[in-house]
């Protein structure tokens, strides 16, 4: 079923303040309150699920869930969304699944690297133990794949230690501005105040964000599909959780901070004229226990010159 | 919403101006510059088959860009040219199309608008791709902006709007006739050296707008400074036959007529896919292929990209068979 005007009124500000209001109308469209049947499959395919969640207490945090192929199933008819958990795996040391409770809200993006497709899961959780996350789907959408560099699952058979937290701080080091530099991918999660949450993809040449001296990043929105879920979210509530991740070592950079909007910043050269800012106010490093490594195929066509 | 069509003009060689309004006078909805109504046009029979083509049975959904005056909302104009390829919608508003009639209508939107930021503004107009630029430079020489429009079309009778452009935008206006059946508008020197704040906007022909943005980038343009789009569904496809075509992620096999689009054939499917202008501009719905031969009619894609992708909305198969990562 489609939802009637799906935009909430940071969305709906944003959209009319860069004059795509009519366009984001015409997409949304396509926000459905389940799980459509073409996605079943693709998410059996998939490895791993990035998911955001906010609470008044912690803010925002971001996630990465992985598993075998087969560990997210639409269920219900597509109205529910159930994660297998990796019993190995403490949900304690999980800047997600640690603050999780029943009818908690929850933003989740499922993206396969491999074919640059995405898929939009919103919803809250209905059940959640050590060994399974049940999720009541509320808003579900395909994303185009624009700005998705492609890379392909390599199963890495070292062994490696459980994953822990191996550095954190406040202000960013020269390794996690070195990291943030190199980036072509990062994933935001965003919370409007009624706490219904995003997680979305953001995707660029190398060093498509730059960071400053003081450590602020500088993130360019690209155009897409005319939403603004994520940017709505932070015009009415600017805490967000960041995660760029080395895909090739595992290594995996959790961000919490504010974000500011640009929405018709002056063209300097080098910046998008849309972008956001973002102070990070504690990050957290950790390198993944799991085997799941990517390899870059292909950057995105769509990326604009680095 | 239902407007009756009040006025019907020849402008050009092929070329009527549209004039709809409210049957009670009401005010329409305000529009931007840039901004196309889409009209359900009652032909009777149905090019497209997808549901987002047709609105009920027997009607045709058509675009056109607004060419009167966002200031004046009592009543909405547009410009259409009778095409030889034509599915129905063109041949049916200059032949049977007149006052009086009632037609359905979409409220006006678009992503073709000019950028608040812009200090300069080049503008580049290919056949009836004037309709667009036209309603900018109208908007551009209100705001007493610094902007250039070149207009280049096969003949003086076919172009639309060129009196008005001369008598209101005369200094700004360059005109071009083709030559030996080329276009006499040299695109380097239209275009020029880029610099901070100067935006070009370009519509016409698939082959003008990819064009423009090639010259561009040779002179170092940014791509987020070039703006365009087509006018209507890309040029007739040469498909012929049915093509097979194989969603190697969904594994499904699907016969597509020449008539459907592969969008159409991979939606019809259930393929999992997102979509927006179907107009091969966007790249919404651009998927990788393998296993066949493409007819690249989009604008949007690098003929690097062209190698392993393609945009289902308008591009065809050249091969019997084709295999898609969706």
């Amino acid at each position: 079923m489609r939802i009637d005007n799906p935009f909430h009124d940071g969305e709906q500000r944003v959209q009319e303040l860069v004059g795509e209001r009519d366009i984001a109308d015409l997409n949304s469209g396509g926000i459905g309150d389940r799980i459509v049947a073409p996605a079943y499959r693709f998410l059996s395919q998939l490895r791993f699920l990035v998911l955001g969640h906010a609470d008044a207490q912690h803010g925002s945090e971001a996630t990465v869930l992985f598993g075998p192929a087969g560990f997210l199933r639409a269920e219900e008819d597509g109205a529910v969304l159930s994660i297998e958990l990796d019993p190995m795996r403490d949900p304690q040391s999980d800047p997600v699944l640690s603050k999780l409770a029943p009818g908690g809200r929850i933003g989740g993006l499922a993206i396969d690297l491999a074919t640059r497709r995405r898929l939009r899961i919103n919803g809250r959780v209905r059940s959640f133990d050590a060994h399974q996350l049940v999720l009541e789907v509320r808003e579900s959408y395909a994303n185009c794949p624009k700005y998705i560099q492609k890379r392909v699952v390599e199963l890495d058979e070292r062994p490696h230690a459980e994953s822990a937290p191996t550095a954190s701080g406040s202000e960013l080091g020269e390794p996690q501005r070195a990291l943030i530099r190199s980036s072509d991918t990062l994933f935001v999660v965003s919370v409007h105040p009624s706490g219904e949450a995003d997680a979305s993809h953001r995707g660029g040449p190398p060093g498509f964000v730059q960071v400053e001296d003081d450590g602020t990043l500088v993130i360019p929105d690209y155009a897409g599909n005319s939403m603004f879920n994520t940017l709505g979210n932070l015009a009415t509530n600017p805490r967000a959780a960041l995660l760029f991740w080395d895909f090739e070592t595992g290594r995996l950079l959790h961000l919490a901070g504010r974000a500011t909007l640009h929405l018709n910043g002056s063209a300097t050269e080098g910046t998008a004229e849309r972008h956001w800012r973002f102070r990070a106010e504690r990050w957290r490093e950790q390198t993944l226990s799991t085997a799941v490594r990517l390899r870059l195929v292909e950057r995105s066509p769509f990326n604009p010159p680095a | 919403m239902r407007l009756v069509v009040t006025q019907i003009e020849l402008i050009a060689t092929r070329t009527k101006l549209v004039r709809v309004a409210d049957p009670q006078g009401a005010p329409l909805p305000s529009f931007q510059p840039g901004a196309y109504i889409e009209l359900y046009l009652p032909c009777g029979h149905a090019g497209g088959s997808s549901a987002r083509e047709q609105g009920a049975p027997g009607t045709l959904r058509r675009a056109y860009s607004l060419v009167s005056s966002p200031h004046d909302t009592s009543s909405y104009a547009f410009a259409v040219l009778e095409r030889d390829e034509s599915r129905g919608g063109s041949r049916f508003v200059h032949h049977t199309l007149a006052p009086g009639a009632w037609l359905d209508v979409n409220p006006p939107r678009g992503s073709f608008k000019l950028a608040a930021s812009a200090t300069r503004t080049t503008l580049i107009a290919g056949g009836i791709g004037i309709t667009p630029i036209y309603a900018f430079a109208e908007a551009l020489r209100a705001k007493d902006a610094d902007y250039q429009l070149h207009y280049s079309a096969r003949t003086r009778d076919r172009m639309a709007f060129a009196d008005a452009l001369l008598e209101s935008h005369g200094e700004h206006t360059k005109l071009y006739i083709n030559r030996a059946g080329r276009t006499s508008l040299d695109l380097a020197a239209a275009i020029g050296a880029p610099s901070t704040g100067h935006h070009i906007y370009t519509c016409g022909p698939r082959t003008m707008i990819e064009g423009v943005k090639r010259v561009a980038h040779e002179l170092g343009w940014r791509a987020d400074h070039i703006h365009f789009e087509t006018f209507g569904p890309a040029s007739a496809s040469t498909q012929r036959t049915p093509v097979s075509l194989r969603l190697s992620q969904s594994d499904l096999t699907v016969q597509v007529p020449p008539d459907v689009t592969l969008l159409e054939a991979m939606e019809e499917a259930g393929a999992f896919l997102d979509s927006e202008c179907r107009r091969g501009e966007c790249g919404k719905c651009t998927v990788s292929y393998s296993a066949g031969e493409v007819e690249h009619l989009d604008v949007c894609l690098s003929d690097e990209a062209r190698q392993t992708q393609l945009c289902p909305c308008v591009s065809r198969a050249l091969s019997d068979q084709l295999t898609v990562d969706a």
